[in-house]
């Protein structure tokens, strides 16, 4: 009896053997997301203590003072499979059509924030083409990527999409560079003569923590902007970020030029509190005003923001002072200039 | 009689369950680690490293290979492996993996390890793709700490996954005459009219 019961477990072991012999051949491979998906929705109240409807501070987004609005509906698809890499990003509503990018002939939006193909030539080389996101600077359109809610004036009158060709090869971890040509002016989805801006990144990482991208975007048509975009992850709570640039206009009719600290500390996982400091300058002596900053004049900028996380949502309060040196754009709430504005936003992002 | 069957089921439990690891290990320096030692035949005929190591770089595209190894030294490289957050229909990267990778051999057998494992988070950029946060790293022994359960245990499983499906890979290749991967190597052959 014993030995009958032993023989089939015997048996049965074999038998199990034989069949996890099978399935050892066939261990499913590390997972493949396939198609991965992203993207953001966002929403905000404004408050200028001006109690001006048409708020005095005119940098990108959060520009709708004393109500309720929306940013928008972000959503992309990206696959990357071998070599092959496409991105195709849309975005609905005013942060994500009229206010980031151009309509098309037909003054209809695109919705197009991102829409590129790359592909790796070699292992350190990669290629690609299409409309993309800009290189320059330290903020982007996308609220899931910047701290702040409001936008600094660098990056207001800055570029935000590049369409071109670019080639990437990166040399180390620690050190890559790219360059492209690029349309002739930024933010189209067409050229209006060729394909003739020049654009360049260099990246270095000198240390754990710490990157720094030197760019270079320069054309006939669109201008010659320098910028140093950098950040360092000082400790685990505490990061800092610069940005610095300076833009020529075509024909050296103006431009600005700036420079914008960003020191942000995590209190926890779920706090963060930051500071962004910015001095912006007009450097035009004739040429119009730049997100309402007169020819000749200058803006100094201060943006306390919390950022409280609980899952994919960051509910993001935030008070900006914004100073200007001389000719006023600012309004009292008596209409009466003034040299200083100040507003309360207080934003919810939710990145998936 | 007795004896032998229950040294057979002995050896067939321990035989079943050297097949591939579940978990990661601890090391000697209390550092968790993915380690497998594989048994070879006598009359396995090995890959010559030089050729291990092209099979690596062809198979393994993230995983960089030192130059110059020799048979003694074994294999050795660091890589990278992305860990993704896998939804009902659709995924989405969260983390990424970096490791260093150890390939030793002797005498009819030889052993898979990957040390020094890091994770790292990754956000969104600026176009649509997924990059680590700067400067923010986690060994895995601190992860527990850092992330839920179930993303732990999933990051787990997707590094165990891995590194099981390169050992197989690796011995598959290892052991077929032309050093063929799993792939392309001949298929055995067979005769249907006696069974």
């Amino acid at each position: 009896m014993k030995k009958s019961l032993l023989l089939s477990v015997v048996l049965s072991l074999c038998s199990l053997l034989t069949h996890a012999q099978d399935t050892t051949k066939v261990i499913p491979a590390p997972i493949d997301p396939g198609l991965t998906i992203f993207g953001s929705v966002d929403t905000y109240y404004k408050l200028d203590f001006a109690g001006k409807k048409n708020a005095n501070i005119q940098t990108s987004f959060a520009n709708e003072a004393n109500s309720v609005s929306i940013g928008m509906v972000d959503l992309g698809v990206k696959k990357k499979y071998n070599k092959a890499l496409f991105v195709g990003e849309l975005s609905f509503g005013p942060r994500g059509q009229y206010q980031s990018i151009p309509n098309g002939p037909d003054e209809n939006s695109f919705h197009i924030q991102n829409l590129y193909i790359g592909y790796d030539l070699t292992r350190k080389l990669n290629v690609t083409a299409g409309y993309m996101a800009t290189f320059v600077g330290y903020e982007i359109i996308a609220p899931v990527g910047n701290f702040n809610y409001s936008t600094s004036y660098l990056f207001t009158n800055g570029p935000f999409q590049n369409a071109g060709l670019k080639f990437t090869y990166a040399f180390t971890d620690k050190v890559s560079l790219m360059a492209g040509l690029f349309n002739d002016n930024w933010n189209v989805y067409e050229s209006k003569r060729d394909v003739s801006t020049f654009g360049a990144q260099l990246m270095v990482s000198p240390v754990k923590g710490w990157t720094a991208y030197f760019n270079l975007l320069s054309g006939k048509l669109s201008g010659t902007e320098l910028d140093l975009t950098t950040s360092y992850q000082i400790t685990e709570k505490f990061k800092m970020g610069l940005n610095g640039a300076t833009f020529s206009s075509p024909d050296q009719s103006g431009g600005f030029s700036g420079v914008a600290l960003y020191p942000q500390y995590a209190i926890s996982g779920a706090v963060a509190l930051g500071l962004r400091g910015e001095y912006f300058k007009n450097k035009s002596a004739s040429q119009g005003a730049l997100s309402a900053i007169a020819p000749g004049s200058s803006v100094t900028a201060f943006t306390f923001t919390a950022n409280l996380k609980t899952g994919g949502l960051t509910f993001i309060p935030e008070i900006r002072l914004d100073n200007v040196n001389k000719a006023s754009p600012f309004v009292k709430s008596n209409g009466q200039p003034t040299k200083t504005a100040s507003q309360f936003v207080v934003a919810a992002v939710y990145g998936f | 009689m007795k004896n032998i069957i229950l040294a057979l089921i002995v050896f067939l439990v321990s035989a079943h369950s050297y097949a591939q690891s579940t978990a990661l290990v601890l090391n000697d320096n209390d550092k968790l680690m993915y380690y497998q030692v594989n048994s070879l035949s006598l009359g396995d005929t090995l890959q010559p490293v030089p050729t291990v190591n092209e099979f690596i770089k062809k198979k393994y595209p993230d995983i960089r290979i030192a130059k110059n190894q020799s048979e003694a030294a074994g294999i050795q490289g660091k890589g990278r492996l992305t860990l993704y957050h896998k939804g009902l229909v659709f995924g989405q990267e969260e983390g990424q993996l970096s490791f260093d990778l150890k390939i030793d051999f002797k005498e009819e057998k030889y052993r898979v390890m990957a040390s020094n494992l890091t994770f790292m988070p990754l956000q969104r950029n600026r176009y649509g793709t997924f990059t680590p946060v700067n400067g923010i790293a986690y060994a895995w022994e601190e992860l527990p700490k850092k992330v839920k359960d179930t993303q732990y245990e999933s990051y787990t499983s997707q590094v165990v996954n891995y590194f099981n499906y390169l050992n197989k890979q690796l011995e598959v290749y290892l052991t077929s005459n032309d050093g063929q991967d799993a792939k392309t190597a001949n298929p055995q052959r067979i005769s249907t009219k006696e069974w």
